[in-house]
């Protein structure tokens, strides 16, 4: 009766292991949310619903306790309104787009966003803008040197 | 009997499962300048005591009360440095006396520290991020003497390799870690497999996890303990964690207790 109880046990314990690692080596190639061509389409819906915002692509945002470390640094910079959100910053983990809330009349640091991104432990891509309704794309420094 | 009695002589005092897991959480901080520090409450119950794959004296338990200090400072995201201080609330043992009965050993006091340099190599993708990690480790012994040891008192230098990663749903992350002591304490290998699914309720993050250990023991113990994890942060500071591990295959290489489960609560702060 013991061997019998032990050996349903073992199988239990393998199957759950055998079926939660393939799940996760299936999904070893991100999500398919991160494509480029919507993360573009986010990119324009928010820059035309925020206001007084700046709009990033950083690469490996995708969970919220990522976003911890991002609020620690780039939430003390002095350009950074964090009344706004969440201590001045939202983030969407299926598209890794960050946005930044700035006080009004304050112009975001580009520099300063670029260290404190990488400072977090992410690696910031782009930041963006609308020119004529189109996306405009602008890399960062430390992004242009990885390249 | 003579052979029992030489078992009983060389038995191995503790039977302990070292946790390949780092403050805080296995997670954070990644940022420069980070740190923080972790409270883990731990209970352990083993059943029997085992000799080889046999259960020697059956209902023989053992009930084993811990608290785990443990903190972790980052320098920045490739290099930290973390600690590890057990402390023995209470634990107790039932052996055979000889004469068919039973009689009752105990522990309490401070264990051994394990000091460890978790160097990672970071990589953030599209949609996935994670690590590997090389980790050179030590410990130092604090442990006092007792009827019996929770932990031993020895000196012991390991070295852990890992890969992790995860997406906005998924987390992945595996360990292998060996361990060597001084004297006659056998070396552990050891290996883990964390299995998780996230999600997010009421803007906030949790995770659900299946657990997998395996440790091997150079005396010919082999333990494998599998279970369920809840991670949950109350904020960006506070973060809280519930495990239950099964024993789901335990060997002992000489006499000693198995056949066991865990329960784990731990809090955590981080800045």
């Amino acid at each position: 009766m013991n061997l019998i109880k032990k050996s349903v046990e073992s199988w239990v314990a393998v199957m759950i292991v055998a079926t939660l690692g393939a799940a996760a080596v299936s999904a070893a190639d991100g999500d398919p949310d991160a494509k480029q061509e919507v993360r573009d389409a986010a990119a324009i819906k928010l820059l035309k619903e925020r206001k007084d915002v700046t709009l990033m692509y950083v690469k490996g945002l995708v969970c919220p306790s990522c976003a911890i470390g991002i609020r620690v640094k780039v939430g003390k910079l002095p350009f950074v309104d964090s009344t706004r959100y969440k201590r001045g910053l939202d983030m969407d983990t299926k598209t890794q787009l960050l946005t930044v809330a700035l006080l009004p009349g304050f112009q975001a640091d580009v520099a300063s966003l670029d260290k404190a991104v990488n400072d977090a432990g992410y690696d910031p891509v782009e930041w963006y803008s609308l020119e004529a309704g189109k996306l405009k794309t602008h890399p960062f420094a430390s992004a242009k040197k990885l390249k | 009997m003579m052979a029992r009695k030489a078992a009983l002589l060389g038995v191995v005092l503790s039977s302990w499962v070292v946790s390949a897991d780092e403050p805080i959480m296995n997670m954070m901080p990644r940022w420069d300048n980070g740190w923080g520090l972790q409270l883990i409450d731990e209970y352990r119950r083993e059943s029997d005591l085992l000799l080889g794959d046999e259960t020697a004296y059956s209902g023989f338990t053992e009930d084993v009360h811990l608290l785990h200090f443990q903190g972790v400072y980052t320098w920045d995201r490739s290099i930290r440095l973390t600690y590890k201080l057990p402390y023995v609330l209470s634990a107790r043992r039932e052996m055979p006396d000889g004469l068919g009965g039973k009689y009752v050993e105990r522990d309490n006091g401070i264990g051994d520290a394990t000091l460890a340099l978790p160097l990672k190599k970071y990589f953030n993708l599209d949609g996935r991020s994670g690590s590997w990690t090389l980790k050179p480790m030590l410990r130092v012994p604090l442990a006092g003497e007792d009827d019996y040891e929770i932990y031993d008192n020895k000196w012991g230098g390991g070295l852990g390799l890992g890969y992790e990663f995860e997406t906005h749903r998924l987390a992945f992350v595996s360990s292998a870690s060996y361990w060597d002591f001084e004297g006659d304490k056998p070396s552990e290998t050891g290996f883990s497999l964390d299995l998780g699914y996230k999600f997010y309720p009421l803007e906030t993050n949790s995770q659900i996890l299946w657990e997998t250990d395996f440790l091997y023991k150079d005396n010919g113990t082999e333990t494998l303990l599998a279970g369920p994890a809840f991670y949950w942060n109350f904020n960006d500071t506070t973060h809280m964690r519930l495990e239950w591990k099964h024993d789901f295959h335990d060997r002992q290489g000489t006499l000693d207790h198995g056949n066991g489960d865990r329960f784990l609560l731990s809090l955590g702060i981080v800045f």
